[in-house]
């Protein structure tokens, strides 16, 4: 009975630490994805100077965030793209409103606008790390606290 | 000499579904061209005849769309050749653009608010340069002159790659609309893989480049326009490169009478002169040296 209480115990101080870590993870994705538009603008600012290559053969290549590979797979494809939950209104709208100007104007204009929208996602960015490394931690020790309250509990 | 039909043309990447399917109908492996317009009937043409399309009317969002797909989703990468009026999609179809033009500092850098699209199906047609080069060439400058649309560009291009089954021999291609090699994506279309190509420069600087750089035994180019041109390839002639060029004209006198043209026939700077006539709808391919003696009658 005790060595069960145990086993318990201890599967519930996992779970908690588990559960905290997802969340805390999403909170990484966040940045891994403002992180990605920051890269993708850079790759076509790049490009845009010199090689003027298609936008298939600049931006189809692998991203820290996987969400953003996806929406910017599907864009490049021709398919209508579906923005994650965890971007707020205001910025869906400049997502949208920069992916959808890739590859239709002349280069200059596209670059004047890509280093505009850039600043934006570079502040955007930026804070969403600030987020991230503060919310982490406390996630993470508030799963293993109300994981060792309930081993308290069980035992 | 076998043409593609409408599905194997790359136009089915771009147009319409419904336009694709309206073409289909008819004959599409003597497609010519298809000439869409903003609100009126597109109108193809085949085998020389136009045919109207009553039932399919494009807006000007639909022809945005179009050149959009065309450049790949990518307007940025065919600017070049969108100042000068056209893109080229993968198969090499030139499609010509019209449209309000944006200037800066007196220099176009773009067209916006396009009204109406030509699109033009070349003629790769195989063997037309086969009499000319088995009977009659034996190295040597050629210049081909016909009325527009009449296949000197199929003509040199075909030349081009009957010479250049002798791989020793340095050709260069100096393909100033990229309409000859018809390159897309670095590769050509239509042009033998040995021929080096220097596409969208204009024949100065080709000539040049290629006279210093590439050591050529012959140097193809198209049409010759201005005194500029004449002066590159005389140039080139002296230095010992044969020269195989084209020129717009109703006859050969009519051509080489032009005030840039004159140079060719005080000098006799060409070794051959080719023209193409139609006959009956046939086109007919004479052949004349250069004091305008005739070698052979097809």
């Amino acid at each position: 009975m005790f060595i069960l209480k145990i086993l318990v115990g201890v599967l519930s101080l996992y779970a908690s630490y588990k559960i905290a870590k997802i969340q805390a993870v999403k909170l990484k994705e966040v940045y891994y994805f403002w992180d990605s538009v920051c890269i993708a603008c850079d790759m076509l600012i790049n490009d845009l100077s010199y090689k003027k290559r298609e936008v298939k053969a600049v931006l189809n290549v692998d991203y820290p965030s996987e969400t953003f590979a996806y929406i910017m797979r599907d864009y490049l494809f021709g398919k209508e793209i579906v923005l994650p939950n965890f971007l707020s209104d205001e910025n869906k709208i400049k997502v949208e409103s920069f992916i959808s100007s890739i590859g239709k104007s002349d280069s200059e204009t596209q670059k004047n606008s890509i280093i505009s929208y850039k600043y934006d996602f570079i502040k955007i960015k930026e804070e969403s790390k600030i987020i991230f490394s503060k919310k982490y931690q406390i996630t993470i020790k508030i799963g293993l606290l109300v994981g060792l309250m309930l081993f308290v509990m069980v035992m | 000499m076998k043409r593609l039909s409408i599905i194997e043309y790359s136009v089915i990447d771009y147009l319409p579904k419904l336009l694709i399917k309206e073409i289909s109908k008819y004959d599409t492996q003597m497609l010519n061209e298809i000439r869409i317009r903003n609100g009126c009937p597109v109108v193809i043409e085949i085998s020389g005849q136009k045919r109207v399309l009553d039932k399919i009317i494009l807006t000007e969002q639909d022809i945005e769309n179009i050149v959009f797909k065309v450049c790949d989703g990518s307007i940025h990468t065919y600017e070049e050749q969108i100042k000068n009026g056209y893109v080229t999609d993968r198969n090499g179809i030139r499609v010509g653009l019209a449209g309000e033009f944006v200037l800066k500092n007196d220099r176009i850098v773009s067209i916006r608010k396009y009204n109406s699209l030509c699109i033009r199906i070349p003629n790769n047609i195989k063997g037309v340069s086969n009499g000319f080069y088995n009977n009659i060439y034996k190295g040597g400058s050629v210049l081909v002159v016909s009325p527009p649309g009449f296949g000197k560009t199929t003509f040199i291009r075909d030349l081009t790659n009957n010479i250049c089954e002798d791989i020793s021999k340095n050709v260069v291609l100096i393909d100033e609309r990229n309409e000859i090699a018809m390159k897309v994506k670095g590769e050509s279309v239509f042009l033998s893989k040995s021929v080096d190509v220097l596409t969208f420069a204009n024949k100065e600087y080709g000539f040049n480049q290629a006279l210093r750089t590439l050591n050529p035994d012959v140097v193809v180019t198209d049409e010759i326009t201005s005194h500029e041109d004449s002066f590159s390839i005389k140039n080139a002639i002296y230095g010992g490169v044969d020269v195989i060029a084209t020129a717009h004209g109703n006859s050969i006198e009519d051509c080489l009478s032009r005030n840039f043209m004159e140079i060719f026939k005080n000098e006799e700077l060409f070794d051959y002169l080719v023209f193409i006539k139609l006959n009956n709808g046939l086109r007919e391919y004479l052949y004349f040296d250069n004091k305008l003696n005739d070698l052979c009658l097809y």
